[in-house]
């Protein structure tokens, strides 16, 4: 796949950093949940936190880093009216709890948000702050900086505080190379693989998406606060829009119960004589991510692990292997970004659809000390996702593709990692995976889950300049 | 051969009953799992079944329209009605109008009650034809069967010929699989009836041409779109229709629409017909038009040529379903649907309108109603799973000797 140029046409002053970037430098990383109480002070707070925030124009590259995120409840507590607020999309508004979106988002059972630690409605918080930093000793500075700025601002309490760090060598814990596949914006002047680069519209509010139509954007309908600051809607309704360079964002605390997830490896691949068979389990591993541990595809490097660190994303399904022999399709990445092979479709189909359905993501990895008289920590992942459209991009992959277990010619098989079975299905226990082979597919039935989620809320991600604005409320 | 059709009944209600009735369904279930209610589980014929409430309009009354996707013929299921769910039927009909009083109702009087409110099936789409409720689930469990036998056995085969043979084996022991033996193709493409279709439209074209002219400036420019996303809908409409959703499988849409007059309702008449003819003839291997979800869908003129209705029983969610029709062919949406008021814009017929995915939907959403009983006899197969178990059953059943190829094929999908 050719690398073609992007010439840059966004303002990228105006975007918040990590929409753009991944921060592959600055390894450690911390989520503050903050509850307004005072909304002038707050305001005022924030005020301060603007010249903090790296924007995604490539002259920032400060080594520690801040961002915003709101919720509903975070804008109203800001001074936003309520007009304006309903002027947002649904999924935003309701937030990642519903009754219609626990099913979607298979939130049943262990997953059920009741269980979680926060968010889904659990508790009132308003804003998110994100910190990148370089290492352990610069963000435990920087973060008893911005909490004693917090404490003596007076504007916001401190709710929850979460730390995640990036490895260096970029694996998440089941012990993967991560976040390779990443859709590059386009007009973000990052050159790209053709197929990854896509419309602006799909990760920006504000631009065309890959429908050839502007995403719906909250546009203003009240009057309120320093309008001058906020772009025109570019649809052309004459309102000013809210939304212009900002996004949505999810968030969502998955446990990784990594253990379990290798010991079902093993025994799954046990020698005839019952022994485990370490190279075989790692394969099996690796058919149900759909990579090796390195990175490396499985269509480039059907039969080992070539080792190292690999960014191996140059790659399709259609032309190498239409069978899923050696990428199956039931596998966690060939479900989530099909590519160019999606249903029987041809590739310029394929790619047409995937291309609609794809998100920027920027998760990292937690630890959590043993708690409950446990003798182990928890580990997982802070999964964060940006996408215009959270129905049509983040929702519609978990439940279209991540729990459907009936694609393509599977028939009760859903994502291994991040799946989940309907409640009510008579088979959700007896999930499967299927391995595409010759003479005969091969079948390892009856999966638990190595994934449980632990908290997760939808923000609102929006442009520097409206961050600026809500400062004016 | 048995076929599967569409029944369709609109009755009208006494229009101060409208909460009673819906109150009344609501208690049959969507997606009716374990009915107490109108259980459908008692006539083996039904794949699909819906009542809903179509509400009252400007100049007309509250009506309830009754579909089911059927095998075998209308009288037949019509009597079957009468035979298990007769006191049920009764229940419903005293909110009806024109149904004698308590007391007076018999079988007979049900039989014409309900003959007296049949209306035609204009559209009728059917995902996997000729197959009975009774074959797709026996046909699923032949393959669970197939499945449990590659698994256990696999490793001990060297070519697909080895695991051809072995299955064949394993099957022709069973006296079980004996029913598979009854001859059965699932259909293939009528070549003649497409044609027939194509060179329809290809002999039409002139007039055609003439019609999308008329339509853009007599309709499209004077059109009123709703104009709105599904975000700009209210909560409370959104929920009640969410509430109902992504429960099993598959999802119903049951949709209301006030019908545009004049050529409008001419042009819809004819895509439905031909969209039927396609779906008889054409679309018969489990996709229409590029969408591999449907199990069966229909459009039905009602209010006497005043409203029509479409009702579709589907795989995954609302916004996948309408989504992938727009990634498909959204321009056949826009002939059918032009002709709803409300519809986002249409130009030159098949442009625009549906392409404008967020209105699109919006539209969607406005124009739903909930679907107060839905019923599904098989709630967790996909269609295409249902398909591949058909294809599997004649490949081992009823094709004789398969080739190299046609086994390779074979073993792919299971």
């Amino acid at each position: 796949m050719a690398i073609i140029a992007n010439p840059k046409t966004i303002d990228l002053k105006d975007v918040q950093g990590m929409i753009t970037r991944g921060y592959g430098k600055l390894y450690e990383t911390a989520y503050f949940l903050l509850k307004v109480e005072d909304k002038e002070k707050a305001k005022e707070w924030m005020k301060a936190m603007i010249p903090l925030i790296d924007s995604a124009d490539i002259s920032d590259h400060s080594e520690k880093t801040i961002h915003l995120a709101f919720t509903p409840e975070g804008l109203a507590a800001l001074g936003m009216s309520k007009e304006n607020i309903e002027g947002f999309p649904v999924p935003f508004r309701e937030g990642i709890s519903t009754q219609d979106r626990n099913r979607i988002l298979g939130d049943w059972g262990e997953n059920d948000p009741k269980k979680w630690r926060w968010g889904g409605h659990q508790e009132g918080f308003h804003i998110l702050m994100i910190f990148h930093a370089k290492d352990k000793e610069s963000i435990a500075a920087f973060l008893q900086e911005e909490k004693d700025r917090l404490q003596n601002s007076g504007g916001c309490t401190l709710m929850r505080e979460m730390r995640g760090y990036l490895r260096p060598d970029n694996k998440e814990a089941f012990g993967f190379h991560d976040g390779i596949s990443q859709p590059v914006i386009k007009g973000s002047g990052r050159p790209g693989p053709e197929n990854d680069i896509i419309e602006t519209g799909e990760f920006l509010l504000g631009y065309k998406n890959e429908h050839n139509q502007f995403p719906f954007s909250p546009l203003l309908k009240k009057e309120e606060g320093n309008t001058s600051l906020l772009q025109d809607d570019a649809a052309g309704s004459g309102k000013k829009d809210l939304g212009h360079n900002g996004t949505f964002m999810v968030f969502r605390q998955m446990q990784q119960h990594v253990d379990e997830f290798w010991k079902y490896m093993e025994q799954n691949s046990l020698n005839p004589d019952g022994t485990p068979n370490e190279e075989a389990k790692i394969k099996l591993a690796a058919k149900c991510v759909g990579r090796w541990p390195s990175g490396a595809s499985l269509v480039n490097f059907p039969d080992k692990d070539p080792g190292g660190s690999l960014e191996n994303d140059d790659f399709g399904y259609a032309d190498i292997d239409p069978d899923g022999l050696r990428c199956p399709y039931g596998s966690h990445l060939r479900r989530n970004n099909p590519r160019d092979a999606f249903r029987w479709y041809d590739k310029k189909q394929s790619l047409k659809i995937t291309r609609r359905h794809r998100i920027i993501r920027r998760g990292r990895t937690y630890e959590l000390p043993p708690e409950n008289g446990s003798d182990k920590g928890e580990i997982g992942l802070h999964f964060i996702c940006f996408n215009a459209n959270i129905e049509l991009q983040f929702e519609f992959i978990q439940h279209a593709w991540a729990n459907n277990n009936q694609m393509r010619h599977l028939h009760n098989d859903i994502d291994v990692i991040i799946g989940v079975p309907d409640e009510k299905n008579p088979k959700a226990n007896h999930s499967g995976f299927t391995i595409q082979a010759e003479p005969v597919n091969q079948f390892i039935d009856h999966w638990e889950r190595f994934v449980t989620i632990r908290g997760g809320e939808y923000f609102f991600f929006p442009s520097i300049s409206v961050i600026n604005y809500l400062t004016t409320l | 051969m048995t076929k599967q059709n569409a029944v369709s009944l609109q009755i009208p209600l006494k229009p101060d009953k409208v909460d009673a009735v819906t109150k009344l369904l609501n208690t049959g279930g969507n997606p009716a799992m374990e009915q107490t209610f109108f259980s459908f589980k008692k006539i083996a014929t039904v794949h699909f079944a819906r009542w809903i409430v179509v509400p009252a309009s400007k100049r007309l009354d509250p009506s309830l329209v009754y579909a089911a996707n059927i095998d075998g013929d209308r009288k037949q299921h019509l009597k079957d009605l009468i035979e298990h769910l007769g006191d049920d039927l009764d229940q419903i009909f005293q909110y009806c109008q024109g149904y004698p009083e308590e007391g007076d109702a018999d079988a007979g009087n049900r039989l014409a009650f309900l003959n007296k409110h049949v209306i035609p099936t204009q559209g009728f789409y059917v995902g996997a034809p000729d197959r009975t409720v009774v074959q797709i689930h026996q046909e699923a469990e032949l393959y669970d069967a197939v499945r449990g036998f590659v698994k256990e056995h696999g490793k001990d085969w060297k070519s697909s010929k080895d695991a051809y043979i072995a299955i064949k084996n394993f099957l022709g022991k069973d006296s079980k699989w004996d029913w598979a033996k009854k001859a059965f193709q699932p259909p293939k493409v009528n070549i003649l009836g497409t044609a027939f279709l194509a060179l329809l439209l290809l002999v039409l074209l002139p007039l055609l041409i003439v019609f999308i002219i008329l339509i853009h400036f007599f309709y499209e420019l004077r059109a009123k779109p709703f104009g709105k996303t599904q975000s700009e809908i209210p909560l409370e409409h959104l929920a009640a229709l969410k509430n109902q959703e992504d429960i099993i499988y598959q999802n119903q849409l049951s949709q209301v629409f006030e019908l545009k007059g004049g050529l409008r309702k001419l042009g819809l008449k004819f895509f439905l017909w031909a969209t039927s003819w396609g779906a008889r003839n054409t679309f018969v291997t489990g996709q229409l038009m590029g969408t591999p979800t449907i199990h069966f869908a229909r459009w039905v003129i009602i209010d006497k040529g005043k409203r029509f209705v479409f009702f579709s029983n589907f795989d995954g969610s609302f916004d996948e379903y309408l989504g992938d029709f727009v990634d498909n062919n959204g321009w056949g949406l826009n002939t059918i649907y032009g002709a709803a008021k409300g519809y986002p814009r249409t130009f030159f017929m098949f442009g625009r309108g549906s392409y404008r995915i967020a209105e699109f939907m919006g539209w969607g959403r406005l124009t739903q109603v909930p679907t107060q009983i839905w019923y599904s006899a098989y709630p967790w197969y996909g269609l295409q799973q249902i398909v591949d178990r058909s294809k599997l059953r004649a490949e081992l059943f009823n094709s004789g000797e398969l080739s190299e190829t046609q086994i390779k094929q074979m073993l792919r999908r299971i």
